[in-house]
């Protein structure tokens, strides 16, 4: 990751302007909300576009001000949109497991960024373990929505449904244990 | 120190919760696809907040080293939760260079030696003497979660005191009047030492291993080779601190009055404990008179450099900077250090020269002063400048020694004069 560094030369020493994990953050940060966004558009096409233009002025602002409710007040407003803007339909369910995934990138990256002082660059092993924990918490909005279209066609019997929801229980705690150093 | 939640809890928590009811009450599957990571996300960070208190052990005190010395400043910090995320920064200061760049800090669980704690380290390189107290670091921990944050540890700044760094000089030029009896100096009287000073016919006492056997066979009569005595000088740096003129940069950059002022002195002490001389130093206009008494030795250069960078230029209190001449004795080399734009300075230069002192005057203003322009500032530096240099023709038409600091070969001339005019036969008026 050596490669993504850029420095500047001041006095005698190299000062990093831009790092790997701060570059590796700020794509997460631009990418989610792009996902979001996308995602939010094909689940409801030709709907209104400025709920999606407050969202991301909302995500815009969480990200200068990560340590505030901006994010939270993103999110709140994003799900609204969806809401409001998304029609029931096979397709919508499809876009909310990326949209999903984005939305916890989105949680994660702020928290990284609010966590750290600014330009700061955690080492590859601390950031592992942060996508360690936040993957495995991400892999519940695939459990979650795996149950419903089966369910919906009578594919998936009540046993199977309610053994997918106790893994799912189970998730928080395999997610707790992960990216601890042996 | 108590854990509180982040923002980002609050924002999983909150979000996930409400997404999730939402869903369930308005049916809607997909709501609860997107809150269903927040709450794990939320959940997950609920059930593993950090019940113990971290510990920090960081550099605290003080400390003492030389213009543009590193010095590490570390922390440790312990009883940490695991994955836990040490940050912390350093406040920035002026004449400081911290490394990392802007003091942040990062470490991460198990950085530590005994696996479950962290270490953040930084490097302080201080770029002017003096002495100052460094800002306070604060050190932040999150749990792996980033949900739960200790709350922030101020650690007391260090204290340094940055002694300025002595040049070498190799300068060969004797002081004018050598009266010890050890050091490298060449003293006026024959004695024991290593410098020629005739060769002579023998007289009884001469020691054997004195005769010059080449001299004594070519003339048919023993002679023996004199050597001058070896001698050590006592000097004296006055050091004006009463105003520092022009800005400094640090080491390395555009230098003040004082940075030159107290730099000269460091070196020129240094050059003159390591020929064996007695130096001691006397600052006048600082807010309390500083006098070292000359002394010989490297440990004396230690006490010298200490009470230069504890000099606080324009500080003065009512004393009188002529004190700062008393007691100095007779036979002292003094070198005054000084920017000369006080009028009191140049007084006490012709004080001394009055009390039968060789006075070497070093004058330490920077050449790049702002006298351009027509602001009233400029206009009374210039004013002030030609007042100067007016001062240094009289100082100069008495014999007084003016030489600007350049480096540590500055005074070579000068003393190499100093030292001729000493040895001149001289008139004297009955």
């Amino acid at each position: 990751m050596s490669a993504l560094r850029i420095a500047v030369r001041v006095r005698r020493h190299d000062v990093l302007v831009i790092g790997p994990t701060t570059l590796v953050t700020e794509a997460v940060l631009l990418g989610s909300v792009l996902v979001m966004v996308l995602a939010l558009q094909a689940a409801a096409p030709g709907q209104r576009l400025w709920p999606t233009a407050v969202f991301a002025v909302l995500a815009a602002a969480a990200t200068v001000v990560p340590d505030s409710s901006a994010g939270l007040l993103a999110l709140l407003w994003y799900a609204g949109a969806w809401a409001v803007l998304v029609p029931e339909t096979g397709t919508s369910l499809a876009c909310a497991v990326p949209a999903a995934i984005a939305a916890l990138a989105l949680h994660a990256a702020l928290a990284l960024v609010a966590a750290l002082p600014p330009g700061g660059e955690v080492d590859v092993r601390a950031a592992a373990g942060l996508v360690g924990r936040f993957g495995l918490a991400a892999l519940t909005a695939v459990v979650v929505a795996l149950p419903v279209p089966l369910s919906r066609g009578d594919l998936l019997p009540d046993a199977v449904a309610g053994v997918l929801l106790v893994l799912l229980g189970l998730v928080p705690r395999l997610a707790a244990g992960s990216g601890e150093p042996r | 120190m108590g854990w509180r939640a982040t923002h980002a809890q609050v924002r999983a928590t909150v979000a996930g919760a409400a997404i999730a009811l939402a869903g369930v009450a308005a049916g809607r599957p997909e709501l609860v696809v997107i809150a269903a990571p927040l709450v794990v996300a939320a959940v997950a960070a609920g059930t593993t907040r950090p019940r113990g208190e971290p510990t920090v052990e960081a550099t605290t005190g003080a400390a003492t080293v030389h213009e543009d010395e590193p010095v590490a400043w570390t922390a440790d910090v312990g009883a940490l939760p695991p994955a836990a995320l040490v940050t912390g920064v350093h406040p920035p200061q002026r004449f400081l260079e911290v490394e990392p760049p802007d003091g942040r800090m990062i470490g991460a669980y198990a950085d530590g030696p005994d696996h479950a704690s962290a270490v953040l380290e930084l490097g302080l390189t201080a770029h002017r003497w003096g002495r100052r107290t460094l800002g306070e670091p604060v050190l932040t921990v999150h749990d792996r979660w980033l949900a739960w944050r200790a709350e922030p540890v101020t650690v007391p700044g260090l204290r340094l005191v940055v002694l300025p760094r002595p040049e070498r000089a190799t300068g060969r030029a004797p002081a004018p009047h050598p009266q010890g009896h050890a050091g490298m100096e060449r003293a006026t009287r024959v004695g024991d030492g290593s410098e020629l000073a005739k060769v002579r016919p023998f007289v009884p006492g001469d020691r054997l291993r004195r005769v010059n056997w080449r001299v004594s066979a070519r003339s048919g009569r023993i002679h023996v080779t004199a050597t001058h005595a070896d001698a050590d000088a006592r000097v004296i740096l006055m050091v004006d601190a009463l105003n520092d003129v022009g800005e400094s940069h640090g080491l390395g950059g555009a230098p003040s009055s004082m940075d030159l002022t107290v730099r000269a002195a460091a070196t020129l002490a240094g050059h003159y404990l390591r020929r064996g001389d007695r130096v001691g130093l006397r600052v006048f206009g600082a807010w309390q008179l500083t006098r070292v008494p000359a002394r010989a030795g490297q440990v004396q250069l230690r006490r010298i450099l200490d009470a230069l960078a504890l000099v606080e230029p324009g500080t003065a209190r009512g004393t009188s900077a002529s004190a700062a001449q008393h007691g100095l004795g007779a036979g002292a080399l003094v070198m005054l250090l000084s920017p000369l734009v006080e009028p009191v300075a140049t007084q006490q230069v012709a004080m001394l020269h009055r009390a039968g002192h060789d006075v070497v005057v070093v004058d330490t203003l920077p050449g790049d002063l702002p006298t351009d322009g027509t602001d009233p500032a400029a206009l009374a530096l210039r004013v002030r400048l030609i007042e100067r240099g007016v001062e240094l023709d009289r100082l100069r038409s008495l014999g007084i020694p003016v030489t600007a600091w350049t480096g540590p070969h500055s005074l070579d001339q000068v003393l190499l004069e100093l030292a001729h005019r000493s040895r001149a036969p001289r008139l004297v008026m009955p």
